[in-house]
């Protein structure tokens, strides 16, 4: 079934990246855009054991970014915090993530991992458009060729991930937070 | 600089304001200027890169995520800012992200270039690099339109120039009414003190209203003591100082008129006073300028001149009275030995041999050529002494008559004479005739060796006018070099034996003529003639 679905996704981005390689570089476009997210994000301080604690990018299940990402997060900080990769098969509540990949595997579906860490303080992140309320707070989309996303900061509310308005802007849709929700 | 000499010192003092006036504002335009053009500069770079700060910071996130729809989308606001005419976004590579222009301008550089701003053309231009912590992932660039500087100049220039009009019209008239109040006083003053002559000035009543230091000194009175005060209060005969001024009022001028000066300690100084009404613009009369001229120096001197002369003159008198008497006394023994000579000759001449007889003959000769010459020592005497009798004179028929008679003594003699008729003077007669006398008569004496004499009286003008008589002979004339010696006494240029005479002649003619005022000269060449001139009161 998983692997269906992957080959449909796949499918579908072929059909929008006429190159074979095109792939490859949009799962780098992507890795890169995976890590920069982390720029315009803030966590509360629980979320971190310690000032110095990097930030946790977590890719559950399936990678598809490989080496790619290793060569984007090498050296880089977010918010003075060096960033480090964590492959995993599964997650539990409330992981050692700050940025959670949602790879999907037999073991643990996309939705599942995404439901499973709902409410925990990660920012997950979910490729291509799932059903419903089971995409990541971000949520990545092809438009006009190129790579974008949606946001859905409602979730990240029920996250207490805030998520500057700088990248709220690019979104391609934004779910805005209910009322409620805020302070 | 020759024409800058020949203003009125108001006239350069005005100048000198306008000319300062000019270069102060011209100097403050300038210093405004470039100071506003500074600080025009430094403000715009700071707005412009404050802007392109703000721009860069929002363009983090589009640059970041590739999305130049909402690179786009930030820049297109900039529509709003009229001084904004391009802007741009470069990615990191330096290649051209977004753009935007107003339209008809020139579009932003297609790569970026490093950080930096600068001014090109009356615009600003600025590159301003995107940052996400120490990372660099592109740059903005901001051109902006900045007002010309010509334009600022311009306007600047305008104002100055108002300004200038402005306060060239409220100063002017302020300026030059000081200025006469200043130039006037300073220049007039320098002059007046500069005279070393106590000079006055006095108003239509008769009061002192200036006095240079010359006049404080000349009465030991003080400047303040003198203004105010009546003028005559400070001579010796105040009715007539009262009257210079109202002479001068009337006249308008008075030269030359004698006043004495009383000093405080009573020292008295003559002068004389040279006086002159002065006027204002309108040709009004204001009052009198008197400058008084120290005399004492001159009267001194005119006085002992005056004593000398009276001296000198009784001194003469003496003299003159004791040759008469002298010449007078020499003549009875003289007498004595020539009539004794001449009896000896007559009663002894049996008893005596030729020898003896010309002997006696010399004696006689040499009494008798001693006894023409006492004569002629009193005539000479009776000139100096005799009264003078005016009269007209006609000098044209004395010649001819003192001619005639000559004739008639030595009837021989052929002369061509020549007088010109009617010439008259005023004088004593029988003084004149003795000078016609004397210079006809030597005429005829030195014509007497001439084949054709020839004597001429007439009258000439000089070069200044006066009225010269001569009588010019064409005879044995004399040496020039000699000329001094002519009219003195017993001076002769010939020997007796060549033309017989005392030499008291032209000594007679000369004091004659002095003593009407006239003056003799004599003008000859040994062998062609002599002229002999004289002027007499006409």
């Amino acid at each position: 079934m998983m692997r269906v679905s992957q080959l449909v996704f796949s499918v579908a981005c072929m059909a929008h990246v006429p190159a074979a390689h095109a792939q490859i570089d949009a799962y780098a476009v992507k890795a890169a855009f995976l890590y920069k997210f982390g720029l315009f994000v803030e966590w509360p301080e629980s979320a971190f054991s310690s000032p110095d604690s990097p930030v946790n990018l977590c890719i559950v299940g399936e990678d598809p970014f490989g080496k790619s990402l290793d060569a984007v997060v090498a050296g880089a900080q977010v918010n003075g915090r060096n960033v480090v990769v964590r492959r995993l098969q599964t997650v539990g509540r409330n992981p050692s993530c700050h940025i959670l990949y949602a790879g999907g595997s037999e073991e643990q579906s996309k939705s599942q991992i995404i439901e499973t860490v709902r409410g925990s303080n990660v920012l997950t992140v979910s490729d291509g458009r799932l059903s419903g309320a089971d995409s990541g707070i971000i949520n990545f989309v092809i438009a006009d060729k190129r790579i974008r996303f949606d946001i859905d900061d409602e979730a990240a509310a029920q996250n207490k991930v805030v998520i500057s308005s700088k990248l709220l802007n690019l979104a391609l849709n934004v779910k805005r937070r209910t009322p409620k929700e805020e302070r | 600089m020759h024409w800058l000499a020949e203003l009125r010192i108001r006239t350069k003092l005005t100048l000198i304001t306008v000319l300062i006036c000019t270069i102060a504002l011209l100097l403050a335009s300038a210093i405004i200027i470039t100071y506003d053009n500074y600080a025009y500069r430094t403000q715009k770079a700071e707005e412009i890169s404050a802007q392109a700060g703000i721009l860069a910071a929002g363009m983090i996130a589009s640059l970041e995520f590739d999305d130049r729809k909402s690179a786009q989308e930030y820049l297109n606001p900039l529509a709003t800012n009229p001084e904004i005419v391009a802007a741009a976004v470069y990615a990191s590579n330096g290649s051209l992200f977004a753009d935007y222009s107003r339209p008809g301008r020139k579009p932003p550089p297609s790569s970026a270039e490093p950080r930096g701003q600068r001014f090109e053309k009356n615009e600003f231009i600025v590159f301003w690099p995107v940052q996400q912590g120490q990372r660099q992932i592109g740059s903005v660039y901001l051109r902006a339109s900045t007002e010309p500087v010509a334009i600022r100049i311009t306007r600047y220039g305008g104002i100055t120039l108002l300004t200038m009009i402005v306060s060239l019209l409220i100063t002017l008239p302020i300026a030059m009414r000081l200025h006469y109040a200043i130039a006037n006083p300073v220049y007039a003053r320098s002059l007046i003190e500069a005279s070393l002559d106590p000079l006055i000035i006095i108003n239509p009543e008769g009061k002192i209203t200036d006095v240079n230091e010359a006049t404080i000194k000349m009465t030991g009175i003080s400047r303040a003591e003198l203004i105010g005060t009546d003028f005559s209060d400070y001579f010796t005969e105040p009715e007539k100082a009262r009257t210079v001024y109202q002479q001068v009022f009337a006249q308008k001028s008075v030269t030359d008129y004698p006043l004495t000066i009383r000093h405080l300690d009573g020292k008295l100084t003559d002068v004389l006073y040279n006086a002159s009404v002065y006027k204002d613009e309108h040709d009004n009369v204001l009052g009198v300028f008197a400058a008084a001229r120290d005399v004492t120096v001159q009267k001194q001197a005119e006085q002992e001149i005056r004593q000398r002369t009276v001296e000198l003159q009784a001194a003469n008198r003496e003299l003159e009275a004791f040759s008469y008497s002298v010449s007078h006394d020499l003549r009875a023994p003289l007498r004595s030995i020539d009539g004794f000579s001449q009896a000896l000759l007559e009663d002894y001449a049996a008893k005596l041999d030729d020898q003896g007889k010309d002997y006696l003959q010399r004696i006689r000769a040499a009494t008798q050529r001693m006894g023409h010459l006492i004569d002629d020592m009193l005539a000479l005497a009776r000139v100096t002494r005799a009264e003078m009798q005016y009269e007209v004179v006609d000098l044209s028929a004395l010649a001819a008559d003192v001619l005639s008679e000559l004739q008639k003594n030595e009837p021989g003699r052929k002369i061509d004479w020549h007088i010109r008729p009617g010439l008259g003077v005023s004088g004593d007669i029988r003084l004149l005739r003795m000078v016609l006398v004397n210079l006809l008569g030597n005429a005829w004496k030195y014509t007497a060796r001439q084949p054709q004499p020839r004597i001429e009286f007439d009258a000439q003008h000089n070069a200044d006018g006066t009225l010269e008589f001569f009588v010019r002979d064409n005879g044995a004339g004399f040496d020039m070099t000699y000329a001094d010696k002519l009219f003195g006494v017993f001076q002769r240029l010939h020997t007796a034996a060549e033309f017989p005479g005392t030499g008291v002649g032209l000594a007679i003619v000369q004091r004659i003529i002095h003593r009407h005022g006239g003056q003799v000269r004599g003008v000859g060449m040994p062998d062609q003639g002599a002229t002999f001139y004289f002027t007499l009161p006409v």
